[in-house]
């Protein structure tokens, strides 16, 4: 028990020095848009797939969206909608916070 | 003293790492809106021989969480205990709580630091041999921060208190009040970076965890290490982890855990 306690102790340790230079993922930004046909904007915070599938549920239940596209490399939500039913931008940010996700301020995306 | 060891290194682990969702340790995750998530969990036990020559457990545990808005939630848990062969399953002690994610501050596509303080209650709903025999409340107050594929999570947990069980097993069953921390480091190890569209993701886990009574600082203590995997697809969980003893001390009103096997299953709708 002593020699497994020590290396289980001296293993953590180690690993957790090792880890403090592991770099987080850098990714290219996307513009945020909206036209006729759909609206896409950044979204942060979309850490793992069962998390980030709560945007889709969210942006579903909205009138006219028929499909979400989630790209979490980039951090970025694309809703499709019917014509005459994208949502506005105040409509898409409502349903990603009550989803539990944060769309950057315009100027902050990307960064 | 090597319990005090056990936590720095704990809590050095915890400073270091960033983590996502692990099996023993709380995290400030919440489901959306108005959706439901339910984790079941089978959680089998061996233990060292005691007077009464018990040698196995098993649980079978569901929690079942809604929803409130994007920062709150509330939960159910309904554990079914098993104590070995000779004894049937039975219901035990269910909880209902309430959960707040008090601070998200997401930095990045999937970097997010996130602290949640839960407060419930369990219900004296179990079978005679599995129960505390009254409402006891408990809190528990969690952190987690995910940087690119790493991360790290804490959890602080204030349980048990009530009255002891007849054949207790676990930390917060002995009716001391139970302080347990909870330390976990998950790494993404598949896919090493997420494509345009929604993917299942694999990660390695491992997890501290420390038990010992709140009231006696030479009281009951063990602390626990749990490696494990956690698989993640857009809509279901699945976690398989094993605790096994790393130091266990004054350990009188239950037997001594030699290894704990959990596997469960997470599904979101």
């Amino acid at each position: 028990m002593n020699h497994s306690f020590t290396w289980a102790a001296l293993s953590l340790l180690s690993l957790s020095l090792a880890c403090q230079s592991v770099p987080s993922q850098q990714n290219a930004p996307m513009s945020e848009f909206r036209d006729a046909e759909a609206i896409g904007l950044p979204v942060y915070g979309m850490s793992c797939p069962k998390c980030a599938n709560n945007i889709t549920h969210k942006l579903t239940d909205l009138v006219g969206v028929f499909d979400v596209e989630v790209d979490m490399e980039r951090g970025f939500v694309t809703a499709k909608a019917a014509p005459g039913f994208v949502p506005t931008r105040d409509e898409f940010v409502e349903a990603i916070t009550a989803a539990g996700f944060t769309v950057p301020d315009s100027a902050d995306a990307g960064d | 003293m090597r319990y005090l060891l056990s936590l720095l290194a704990a809590l050095s682990l915890c400073g270091a790492l960033q983590a996502q969702q692990a099996s023993w340790t709380t995290a400030p995750t919440l489901p959306g809106e108005g959706q439901w998530v339910l984790r079941e969990t089978a959680t089998l036990a061996w233990h060292e021989p005691s007077p009464g020559g018990r040698r196995r457990s098993s649980m079978l545990s569901s929690r079942l969480s809604y929803g409130l808005d994007g920062e709150r939630a509330v939960f159910l848990d309904l554990p079914v205990r098993g104590l070995g062969r000779d004894r049937g399953p039975s219901l035990g002690d269910v909880a209902v709580g309430w959960k707040w994610r008090f601070r998200s501050q997401n930095t990045g596509p999937v970097d997010t630091t996130r602290m949640s303080l839960s407060l419930g209650a369990t219900l004296p709903s179990g079978a005679e041999r599995g129960t505390s025999g009254e409402v006891v409340p408990f809190a528990d107050l969690a952190w987690m921060s995910i940087s690119g594929r790493l991360g790290l999570g804490t959890s602080l947990t204030l349980e048990g208190g009530g009255d002891p069980y007849r054949r207790p097993l676990w930390a917060d069953e002995t009716g001391e009040l139970n302080v347990r921390f909870a330390a976990a480091a998950v790494w993404r190890i598949d896919p090493v970076r997420y494509s345009s569209s929604l993917q299942a993701a694999t990660y390695a886990c491992v997890e501290l965890i420390s038990n010992a009574e709140a009231d006696d600082l030479d009281g009951e203590s063990e602390l626990l290490l749990a490696p494990g995997l956690l698989y993640e697809a857009p809509s279901f969980a699945a976690e398989l982890s094993y605790a096994l003893p790393l130091h266990s001390d004054e350990l009188e009103s239950r037997p001594e855990l030699d290894g704990a096997l959990l596997f469960g299953l997470r599904f979101l709708w």
